[in-house]
């Protein structure tokens, strides 16, 4: 019998309405692997929580509804938040010690739509200390280890989310990205990661890092899975002013008509930055050629060079993140700040620095405008092509040990997804292959704001093509 | 509907977005400069009220040396983002706001439990000095 | 050595919304346990959002529009960031460069003996931020309810146009009138729900502009403004006639000792890093939205002064009320209402308004329902019509009547020719009592002083 954890959302679906088997069967079979591997790469935040009563008790409940045949789009699917979404009566960290007992009296909007679409919450993942970072290693509970060679980083933010499904460990997870956190994490662990539109996912209840840019998005095995849960996560909060107004596209796949024919696809050489790993590079440009051959046109674009991003990136989040950790001073909830490790001193650092009065015009303000240039960039460019294509990571997973006494790791290691994420743009990484030593390499397909249909059509059209791909067959081995 | 980016200075601002002066214009507060590479690191963390030790103060006036070299690349863009309005949404979402109308609050339980100290109802800190 | 005061306020107002002004806990927080009126936002726990009020906006803008101000298109709200325990996130929503109103104007009364009749006070700005929370010291030890966090505050900022503590309160009463007027908040400066804080300084002759300049805070009661202002005044005179210059800080003003003190000197509190508040999109008016919130401010304004009891007590003179009922009633919201309904309703003919409305006017206030006026009205209507309606009575019944009071009284006859002018009204009475039903006493007195003479 299939191992029931290594389900897609699809697969357990099918498998749970025609009783093939049980959402507690499936449940189980989850508990039972992180029982099994998370000791070795800790990708959820322990004690695990829910306790496993509570999660085989939501199992249950889930069984009864499906008896009665009830129809919820995640009924009985076992699925892991990452710790920075706050769940009512659930410890909720941000993998920080601030936060070291900290239990939210409320739900994250996320949290509670993946309630009402009878998910079971089966426990909280590591993360980058109150997501600062690309490798999870600056988490106060021990970094997390890439399932596919644990001597290597999983990416970060959201590594423990990235991990936990790479490991089968869930069927699922959610996840946040600044810039980067769910999609470079997601290429690092070969799984599918998707950052919608800002705005069209509700922020509300999640632990602010940088508020003009915080994504939440869901971290999958396939394509299909990402558009189904982006249905589930998606729309319009009352509790969150900056989501989007626009009603929640359909994302439903598989595709009627094949999208890719003469679908245009803007490359920009300024992806191919210097020093990029010349197997993701390769990879990256073999993916291209089969898109081309599947009646894509490949379309020359320039952007406005990554660097220059990063920059923007780094002063803006940066500024935001200093007053967004301002409330963190032990008297209401949480332990005192003295316990902010040395990379959210580091982010506070620059951000107070950039925005206090001498210095602001000169950093914060122009970074503003800066942001500005890079919108209209986009918007240039999407008038000539339909969606563009690029490496996600310019390296492969790097070890271990990394991202320590860097002054801006995380910022550099997610450049090629930092002008996307500044934008606003949705954005999807897909795997597509392996390194020679056996660590995923990903690609990713940027669109307009509120273009999450077509990214996740031309994802999922790649992902039908390359399916029979040795690569695909391969598990992690732990 | 995305609202586009218009690469002209809006009427509508009261003060011109660019240049220092504006901002010091409006400020009745004293402008901060950190002239003095050592002082400046206990300054932020007297703003940001960060506990920085001498040797962490050290490491981190470097790293923000270093993390400064890098953005200062931004000043390659200058001739292209000066006629720019400077971006601090991007949904183009405008007028949001909601009715006034209330909602149940938490419970005093609710809002105290994840405090460390409280006192018939309130939450307790140390001392501050009475500048109320 | 002459100085000018110069003074400039900030005045801060809390207006009476439902709920909060970024979430929807109740804004009506006075009085009730502490922290019962909290939720994650205004509580400031990590990952809540703020949605801000429109009801609030809309009233700050109209505030705006009754001092005259401009209403720029765009504005936004911006992030003020410091730490002080009763902030919980750290910082507090405000506005800084693009608030909702700039520009304004308010004409306050002048002090008696001034050669104008009225002074114009510039108003730089009017924009909406969040209250704190309050603490409460006790001992080494402060205590914080977060009730009051959140609740919307208009502030008010003038040009420092005030040059004595006369104008100050003309000016704080004019702006407690208008934002009656407008029903926006009570303005109740001993409930919190109006602030000052001036700044003042004084300005050596012969200098453009003062060298210095000190703010005073805690002045909680009306009645200690002139005080408050007048004791700083005199402090910084005196450290000025020794050819020192008053330090540049702020103090707080003290009940007991009816002084100010310094409070201490924050010295990094000046850098507020302001920058666009993210979590909320920026707002952009259209000119029809402008107009017609300026033509609402315009009729209600206009329906308030119409409405105010000044004018009523004119109107009801007119209407053949006294002078002093004419006041009474008008000062009455009860008596008010129920004038007004039976003038409304033409419950009584225009001939007897103003006996009714002296009648009216001598009835104890009555703290009521709005649902009982109607019956109240029928009541008094009821009790006036029976203490006025007269019977008819033969004149000769009449004539016998008064002969006889005269002849049984002459110690009150001789009285009233000696001037005694209430032995008449005795007379009347006496009269009257021969008279089962009531008859009308001013034709008893015409007959009688007729009689008399």
């Amino acid at each position: 019998m299939t191992e029931l954890n290594s389900l897609t959302i699809k697969q357990a679906k099918e498998g749970l309405i025609k009783r093939e088997f049980s959402s507690f069967d499936l449940t189980e079979a989850c508990l039972a692997q992180i029982e099994k591997v998370d000791k070795k790469i800790n990708a959820f935040i322990k004690p695990i929580a829910p306790t496993y009563d509570d999660v085989v008790s939501a199992a249950r409940k889930a069984d009864k509804l499906l008896s009665s045949n009830q129809d919820l789009p995640l009924l009985g699917i076992p699925i892991a938040v990452k710790d920075n979404f706050s769940t009512m009566g659930i410890r909720t960290t941000a993998s920080s010690k601030v936060l070291d007992d900290y239990i939210p009296p409320y739900d994250a909007t996320v949290v509670k739509k993946l309630k009402d679409a009878g998910a079971v919450l089966i426990g909280k993942t590591n993360m980058d200390a109150w997501a600062h970072g690309s490798s999870t290693e600056t988490s106060d509970y021990g970094s997390t280890k890439n399932p596919w060679n644990t001597k290597h980083l999983p990416g970060g933010s959201s590594g423990g989310s990235a991990a936990a499904v790479a490991a089968d460990e869930a069927i699922a997870a959610i996840g946040s990205e600044t810039a980067g956190s769910i999609r470079q994490p997601a290429s690092w662990c070969g799984v599918v990661g998707l950052k919608p539109t800002y705005g069209r996912v509700s922020r509300y209840g999640v632990i602010a890092m940088a508020s003009s840019l915080d994504s939440p998005g869901p971290i999958t095995k396939t394509v299909e899975d990402s558009a189904l849960l982006l249905r589930v996560l998606a729309g319009t909060d009352e509790f969150d002013a900056t989501t989007s107004l626009p009603p929640v596209g359909d994302y439903t796949l598989p595709v009627v008509d094949n999208k890719i024919k003469n679908l245009k696809i803007g490359i920009s050489d300024e992806y191919f930055i210097d020093g990029i790993d010349k197997e993701v590079e390769s990879a990256v440009r073999l993916s291209i050629e089969k898109l081309e051959k599947m009646g894509a046109k490949i379309v020359k674009i320039n952007l406005v060079k990554p660097k220059y991003a990063t920059s923007v990136y780094t002063i803006i989040q940066r500024s935001e993140v200093s007053s967004n950790l301002a409330r963190y001073d032990g008297v209401r909830f949480g332990k005192d700040r003295k316990l902010f490790g040395e990379e959210a001193k580091r982010r506070i650092v620059l951000g107070t620095y950039s925005l206090s009065s001498g210095y602001y015009n000169q950093y914060y303000n122009r970074a503003a405008k800066a942001r500005s240039l890079i919108v209209n960039d986009f918007e240039k460019a999407f008038e000539k092509v339909n969606v563009i294509l690029g490496p996600t990571s310019p390296s492969l997973p790097l070890h271990a040990g990394a991202s320590e006494n860097a002054a801006m790791f995380g910022e550099i290691a997610d450049i090629l997804v930092e002008p996307s994420s500044i934008a606003g743009l949705p954005g999807i990484n897909i795997p597509i292959g392996f390194s020679k030593s056996m660590l995923p390499i990903g690609m990713q397909i940027i669109g307009r704001q509120f273009a999450e249909d077509l990214v996740l059509q031309v994802a999922h059209q790649y992902e039908m093509a390359t399916a029979n791909e040795n690569w695909r067959k391969k598990r992690p081995n732990l | 509907m995305v609202k586009k980016h218009e690469i002209s200075k809006s009427k509508d601002l009261i003060i011109s977005s660019t240049g220092t002066t504006a901002r010091s214009e409006i400020s009745s507060a004293s402008v901060t400069y950190f002239s003095d590479d050592k002082t400046r690191i206990k300054h932020i963390a007297e703003l940001a009220a960060l506990d920085i030790t001498q040797d962490e103060g050290v490491k981190l006036s470097q790293q923000l040396d270093e993390t400064l070299a890098y953005i200062n690349n931004l000043k390659d863009l200058d001739n292209l983002v000066s006629q720019l309005e400077p971006s601090s949404q991007i949904t183009g979402l405008e007028n949001i706001s909601r009715e006034d109308e209330p909602s149940p609050s938490l419970s005093q339980d609710e809002a105290l439990k994840n405090a460390k100290a409280t006192q018939n109802g309130l939450f307790k800190v140390k001392g501050v000095l009475n500048n109320d | 050595m002459k100085y000018t005061p110069v003074i400039g306020l900030e005045v801060h107002v809390e207006l009476k919304t439902k709920s909060k002004m970024f979430c929807r806990c109740s804004a009506d927080y006075f009085g009730k346990k502490p922290n019962t009126h909290t939720c994650p936002v205004c509580l400031g726990l990590p990952g809540a959002l703020p949605v801000p009020n429109k009801k609030a906006i809309e009233w700050c803008i109209m505030l705006g529009y009754a001092l005259n101000c401009e209403i720029p298109p765009f504005s936004r709200f911006d992030r003020k960031n410091y730490f002080y325990p009763d902030l919980p996130k750290g910082y507090q929503i405000s506005q800084y460069d693009q608030p909702f109103a700039v520009d304004g104007e308010v004409f306050i009364k002048q002090e008696p003996n001034s050669q104008n009749k009225e002074k114009k006070i510039d108003v730089r700005r009017v924009h909406m931020e969040e209250d704190t929370g309050k603490l409460i010291h006790e001992g080494d030890l402060t205590l914080i309810d977060f009730n009051r966090s959140g609740v919307p505050l208009v502030e008010i900022v003038t040009e420092p146009d005030f040059v004595n503590p006369f104008e100050v309160t003309e000016y704080l009463k004019s702006l407690k009138q208008i934002v009656r007027y407008l029903g926006i908040s009570n303005a109740d400066m001993e409930k919190g729900e109006m602030r000052l804080e001036p700044n003042i300084s004084l300005r050596k002759e012969g200098e453009k502009r003062p060298s210095y300049k000190v703010e005073v805070k805690n002045i909680n009661s009306f009645k200690f403004v002139e005080r408050a202002i007048e004791f700083e005044l005199a402090r910084q005179r005196e450290i000025l006639d020794k050819g020192e210059t008053p330090v540049q800080e702020t103090r707080g003003f003290i009940e007991k000792t009816q002084s100010t003190v310094s409070q201490r000197i924050k010295e990094e509190a000046s850098d507020y890093r302001y920058f666009p508040e993210p979590d909320i999109p920026p707002f952009r008016w259209t000119d029809e939205q402008r107009n017609n919130w300026k033509t609402e401010v315009k009729n209600l304004l206009e329906e308030a002064r119409k409405n105010s009891p000044k004018e009523k007590a004119n109107f009801y003179v007119g209407l053949g009320v006294s002078n002093a009922s004419g006041a009474s009633i008008s000062a009455s919201k009860y008596r008010t209402q129920v004038f007004e309904a039976v003038i409304k309703e033409n419950i009584l003919p225009k001939e007897q308004l103003g006996k009714f409305g002296n009648f009216l006017a001598n009835k104890p206030e009555e703290k009521i329902d709005q649902n009982l006026v109607p019956n109240l009205t029928k009541q008094l209507i009821n009790q006036f019509k029976s203490s006025t309606t007269t019977a008819d009575i033969d004149d000769k019944e009449l004539d016998k009547a008064i002969e006889l009071v005269l002849r049984e009284n002459e110690t009150a006859v001789s009285d009233y020719k000696r001037g005694k002018e209430n032995a008449i009204m005795f007379l009347v009475g006496q009269v009257m009592h021969n008279f089962p039903q009531k008859i009308d006493a001013s034709k008893v007195k015409a007959s009688l002083l007729a009689k008399i003479k």
